[in-house]
């Protein structure tokens, strides 16, 4: 009787999984070998074709505008990404353990955040971050500056600002998810046994947060880095990164080529970050919680 | 909590987020059309024309019926439009024309002509009547089936009001083999430094590099329209740039990006930082850029050094499925009266002969209509760098670009 509901709900989920994993192959990986096959293909005026070739790959790993620029994206990309879940992982802590009711205002109120567009948002930071927008008019109001601070807009510290904006709701949301299961008792315990706040923090709360936290770093760490539009608003000459480079080859010089093989290295390399972070978790026995 | 309001709980943030990447998906675009073209900044209010706005027809009355064609075959409906921003309704200075054709538009913006190319060349151009472009690209176009189909004189009446530099395809650009015309050239001039009056007035390039400068220079991130106006300046031709003359043109490109304060994803940005003061002048302007906005004080100027010249030009794709109102929108742009209208509006140039004489003194002062050829040679039509003869190509040229952009 156990056997034919098991093979039922198998039968079952195999149905329910069947959709959202074609459109996965369809949307997803297809369009990657699409890339991945242009990326050795010579590309002419927005065409690609034969001759087959490594050239492109070769120029996007010796390039050396592709070293600065994949630089500019990882240093991006990693102050996001950790800042995001820095500032994440408390509130998700507070929402699950001191918000009481409040939490699901608060969540609702985060989700908000994000009903405001894209391009909105970021021509939202160049008004509060300008020469003339609201935090340099305060600080000159109040007589700390004399200047406008040149440094809060078209920088990098810009672009982190509104990436972080951007994407915080998210790392919060991952975030909360995963602290949900964790019940007080557990930190009560800790406490009887003589855990103080930070070994109830490094010796509980971390370990079984772990894989989620990887999560939602690397989800911030390769939206954020990988962006291009954000950087051309606010990034001004310094703050450019990757995927302004690809976007050129695409959009302007009709690389396909060149563009591809540039965009295939990048994915190549976060899928080497996805291992690394794997492979830690793993080795520190983190990669994952039976919650049953 | 209990299970069920566990549930409860976690059905509402799922609609939440879902809700809220709805949003942000749909909710961003200040374009006219939900393509993938990156979007300008919202186009300003349309200059007061001298016709007054139709009345709203009052609400009892029966809805008016569709006007039965005349002759001509207007009313011709609705044109999709895909090319620069204002080239369709020129902030309402034909508006008479177009309600006399019957024609509205559904129109695309682009940032770079390459918008149009790339849309075409991945099969995306399906249902376009009419793309508006520069010739600069020309040989993308060509190379791209499908953007361009021919258009005859008979087609077009007006095509015969043309200067004799148009008309005769001066730089080969507009023409096929078999002479019918494959760009039709209703507007032209060259690029420039378009600054903020009040603050600045620079003649030349060199201007910008004043110390006093540095940090308030804006450029565009267009790397083919500056591989063009550098190449222009140092007295090159972008289409046939060697290797040595490519790091000429990076070395005087590397003098203004030191003084740059941003790099502006669009000229419509441009406008929008000029207005907002972050910057003063943009390197990169052109004169139809105050046609977006109401400031008098936004100016544009022709550096001594020399620069680039453009002609923008209107193409029908084939397959539009609104030929004949393509063809009778780009007659129209080309009736003198009309031409000189439209270019007024952008302080471009007209290439109909008799529309020299209609436009403002203000658009004579600029263009010397009776020494064009002068004019142009020392703001020559250039095109792209695609590899001939031993050239760079546009790749070559966005690698050098990019360590510029990069701050390398």
């Amino acid at each position: 009787m156990s056997d034919n509901i098991a093979k039922r709900a198998s039968r079952v989920s195999l149905l329910v999984a069947t959709p959202s994993a074609a459109g996965m192959l369809a949307f997803f990986f297809l369009p990657i070998v699409i890339v991945g096959i242009y990326g050795f293909q010579t590309g002419e005026l927005f065409q690609v074709g034969e001759p087959w070739t490594l050239d492109n790959f070769h120029s996007a790993l010796t390039l050396s505008v592709n070293h600065t620029m994949a630089w500019n994206s990882v240093v991006t990309g990693v102050l996001t990404a950790t800042i995001a879940v820095g500032i994440g992982l408390p509130i998700a802590y507070w929402l699950h353990f001191s918000a009481g009711r409040w939490a699901i205002p608060v969540v609702s109120l985060i989700i908000a955040s994000m009903f405001a567009g894209y391009l909105v948002r970021i021509y939202a930071w160049r008004t509060v971050l300008g020469s003339r927008g609201v935090v340099n008019s305060s600080l000159e109001s109040l007589g700390l500056i004399e200047e406008p601070l040149q440094y809060l807009i078209f920088s990098r510290t810009a672009v982190i600002i509104a990436e972080l904006h951007l994407l915080l709701p998210f790392a919060v949301i991952i975030l909360y998810a995963a602290v949900r299961p964790i019940r007080p008792d557990f930190l009560e315990a800790a406490e009887d046994l003589g855990a103080g706040p930070w070994t109830r923090w490094t010796r509980v709360i971390l370990p079984l947060v772990a894989a989620p936290l990887a999560s939602a770093w690397l989800f911030v760490f390769i939206v954020s880095s990988s962006d291009f539009v954000t950087p051309q608003f606010l990034g001004g000459l310094k703050g450019q990164l990757i995927g302004t480079q690809i976007n050129r080859y695409f959009r302007e010089a009709g690389d396909y080529g060149k563009g591809a093989a540039l965009a295939m290295t990048m994915i190549v390399f976060y899928g080497l970050v996805f291992a690394v972070i794997q492979f830690a978790l793993r080795r520190l026995k983190l990669q994952r919680v039976d919650w049953d | 909590m209990t299970q069920l309001r566990k549930a409860r709980f976690a059905s509402l943030l799922a609609l939440l987020l879902a809700l809220a990447m709805i949003s942000a998906a749909c909710g961003n675009d200040d374009s006219s059309s939900s393509d993938s073209v990156p979007a300008e900044e919202p186009a300003p209010e349309a200059p007061a024309t001298e016709e007054p706005a139709p009345e709203a027809p009052a609400t009892e009355e029966p809805a008016p019926e569709e006007p039965a064609p005349d002759e001509s075959g207007a009313p011709y409906g609705t044109l999709d439009f895909i090319g620069w921003e204002g080239y369709d309704t020129f902030f309402g200075a034909n508006a008479g024309t177009l309600e006399e054709l019957g024609i509205d538009f559904n129109s695309t913006y682009i940032g770079t002509p390459s918008d149009i190319a790339s849309k075409f060349a991945s099969g995306g151009g399906g249902g376009i009547d009419i793309v508006s472009w520069t010739t600069s690209n020309h040989r993308q176009f060509r190379s791209i089936e499908g953007i361009l189909s021919p258009i005859t004189v008979e087609e077009v009446p007006n095509l015969a009001g043309l200067s004799d530099l148009f008309a005769n395809d001066h730089w080969g650009h507009f023409k096929d083999d078999d002479g019918n015309w494959l760009a039709v050239p209703f507007t032209f001039a060259p690029l420039g430094i378009t600054y903020d009056s009040t603050r600045v007035s620079p003649t030349s390039y060199a201007d910008l590099l004043d110390p006093e400068l540095k940090g308030l220079i804006g450029i565009p991130d267009v790397p083919g329209l500056h591989v063009q106006a550098a190449a222009a300046a140092l007295g090159y031709e972008a289409r046939y740039l060697t290797e040595e003359q490519l790091d000429d043109v990076i070395e005087f490109m590397q003098g203004l990006w030191s003084q740059a304060r941003v790099l502006s994803p669009s000229f419509g940005d441009i406008i929008g930082l000029l207005a907002s003061g972050e910057i003063v002048a943009a390197y990169g302007g052109y004169p139809g850029l105050g046609a977006f906005t109401e400031n008098p004080d936004i100016l544009t100027v022709f550096p001594t050094e020399g620069t680039t010249g453009y002609v923008d030009v209107y193409s029908i794709p084939v397959g539009a499925d609104n030929r004949e109102g393509a063809l009778a929108f780009i007659n129209a742009m080309l009736d003198p009266v009309v031409n000189a209208k439209v270019n007024d509006v952008f302080a471009q140039a007209t290439p109909i002969s008799a529309a020299v004489e209609l436009v403002s003194d203000a658009n004579k002062a600029l263009y010397p209509y009776d020494d064009l050829e002068n004019f142009l040679t020392v703001n020559p039509i250039q095109e792209l760098p695609v590899g001939e003869n031993g050239a760079i190509t546009m790749g070559d040229f966005i690698e050098a670009y990019g360590s510029l952009a990069a701050g390398g």
